[in-house]
């Protein structure tokens, strides 16, 4: 009978309960071509080791769960397919600069406080009754912000970025863009408000531009970008308020 | 950890961003062809300005070229001074940093007076 | 793998060299954490750049001051610059200098949000823009010394950059 094709996927193992670190266990699986490593991950857990534990759900590139680290690199493991490392091994480990709960999963507390300080929601000062309608946006309106608004919170930029592996209270790049994201919709009003928080040294001025971030990210936001421009927005303002302090902001 | 992310706008860095990005601008213009031209080729055997004494005085006696060496040079200053401050950390230097950023702004604030004292002083034309 | 513990617990540390299994490094960042990839090396070597930029911009504040001093010290100044070592600091130096024009101005594509009408200027065509810049400023500094402080040419080359 001719032998399956088979890849070997190292997997970080670490359970608090008997670990005094985290060590790795080696796991081969049938390899197939149309395979992601998520699937591998999940053909473990399925049929060789039930106690690998990892966090994924949709499988297609838009929840944001199943960032780890896949040799190396931040990657979404449903996007990652394993033909682009086969016959090679495939390490898989947790992503980076986050605190280690078990295996593959990791605390994410930290950035979701970060979430929250931008808030990244729609600030009103005042709300349009709503018999007036919806508010209405032109598409160069929408165009404004839309590249910052496809961030799924997948916190693969946060492993990539040296500033916040050092730094841990950089704000970090996904906050970053999706507080700019909402300073760019045309609907919203509380860019002041954020900017007490992103124009901070934990926030804008703390990144130095590597740009990992960018370059990680599996939605093309650019976060490195939109720290660039709020970068160049607030020191524009800065200055013309130094010029024209009788101007707003 | 999130009382520092709430004191409002940092007041001062815009200001040194501001000196880095026009520092970084002027010094990716115009710096490498002064070093290839002036001190490169120069050297080499093309006739530059800078090689000759007589057209050096006449071409700086200009006070649009002091203006321009100024501003040149002296943001290269606030450009180097602001980068530094934040490699250092790179490295691991994660400490003494008002300290680090006093010193660099420092440097770069007396490097910016020495230019002018420099570019000041030159001498006119003979005549 | 390389892990550090931390007071929140275990932390993977940034990306490793792909490659396969390798034994843990020591607590912390790694500390040449710009080996693990070319971008990070690059970045590394940009901020680099402005160490050997601001020199140069010292040196050659330095050769101005030789100005006043009249014309011995100032050909004496200029031919001090032409040994080798003065060659190969400027030869570095100029490396650094294009690394950080190529690298700053590719970056300035994706500052400024500019407009024409109702459109974006796409970033391509702004850091188009900035390396035409690039070499319109060379092309000017280049004329300006083949063509400035010659006595028989009128004061209108005289312009600054």
């Amino acid at each position: 009978m001719a032998s399956e094709p088979t890849i070997t996927i190292i997997a970080a193992r670490y359970s608090p309960e008997h670990d005094a670190k985290p060590r790795t266990q080696s796991y081969t699986i049938p390899y197939r071509e149309d395979m992601v490593v998520l699937d591998g991950l999940n053909y473990i857990k399925s049929y060789v080791d039930g106690s690998l534990t990892f966090r994924w759900s949709c499988r297609m590139g838009i929840c944001g769960s199943c960032g780890m680290t896949v040799n190396g690199v931040p990657t979404l493991t449903c996007a990652s397919f394993l033909r682009d490392f086969y016959p090679g091994e495939v390490v898989v480990e947790p992503l980076a600069n986050f605190p280690l709960i078990r295996d593959l999963a990791i605390d994410m507390t930290d950035f979701m406080e970060k979430l929250k300080l931008v808030k990244p929601w729609i600030i009103r000062e005042d709300e349009k009754p709503v018999a007036q309608g919806p508010y209405s946006q032109t598409p160069s309106q929408l165009e404004a912000y839309d590249q910052y608004s496809a961030c799924i919170n997948c916190m693969l930029c946060y492993a990539a970025c040296p500033v916040y592996a050092m730094e841990p209270e950089f704000l970090g790049p996904a906050a970053i863009a999706l507080g700019r994201r909402y300073n760019l919709d045309s609907r919203d009003q509380g860019a002041l408000e954020r900017l007490r928080v992103l124009a901070t040294s934990d926030g804008i001025w703390d990144c130095t531009f590597v740009g990992e971030c960018s370059v990680v990210c599996p939605k093309n936001v650019d976060p490195a970008k939109a720290i660039q421009q709020t970068k160049v927005d607030t020191t524009m303002n800065w200055y013309k308020n130094l010029v024209l302090p009788w101007g707003r902001r | 950890m999130t009382t520092s992310h709430d004191q409002g706008p940092d007041r001062t860095e815009p200001f040194w961003w501001g000196l880095f990005a026009a520092g970084g601008g002027l010094t990716a213009l115009f710096a490498p062809a002064h070093i290839l031209f002036q001190h490169l080729l120069g050297p080499g055997g093309l006739p530059a300005a800078t090689a000759n004494y007589q057209r050096t005085r006449a071409l700086t006696a200009n006070p649009l070229v002091r203006l321009y060496l100024f501003a040149l040079t002296s943001l290269s200053f606030f450009h180097w001074a602001h980068r530094f401050r934040y490699y250092v950390m790179d490295f691991g230097v994660l400490g003494a940093r008002r300290a680090i950023a006093a010193l660099c702004y420092g440097s770069a604030i007396l490097g910016a007076l020495g230019a002018a004292r420099t570019l000041i002083r030159l001498p006119g034309r003979d005549e | 793998m390389s892990y550090a513990r931390t007071e929140k617990g275990w932390v993977r540390e940034i990306g490793a060299a792909p490659a396969g299994y390798r034994p843990a490094d020591q607590p912390g960042l790694p500390s040449a954490w710009w080996r693990l990839n070319r971008r990070y090396t690059l970045y590394m070597w940009r901020e680099m750049s402005s160490v050997f930029v601001a020199l140069w911009s010292l040196f050659f504040l330095n050769q101005l001051n030789q100005v006043r001093r009249g014309e011995a010290a100032y050909e004496a100044s200029v031919a001090a610059r032409r040994r080798p070592a003065w060659i190969a600091f400027h030869a570095v130096t100029l490396g650094f200098a294009i690394v950080h024009s190529v690298t700053f101005l590719l970056a300035a594509g994706k500052g400024p949000t500019l407009r024409v009408g109702d459109r974006r200027v796409p970033e391509r065509a702004v850091a188009a823009g900035a390396f035409a810049g690039w070499a319109g400023a060379s092309l000017l500094v280049l004329l300006v010394l083949l063509l400035g402080g010659r006595r028989d040419t009128d004061e209108a080359e005289g312009a600054a950059g």
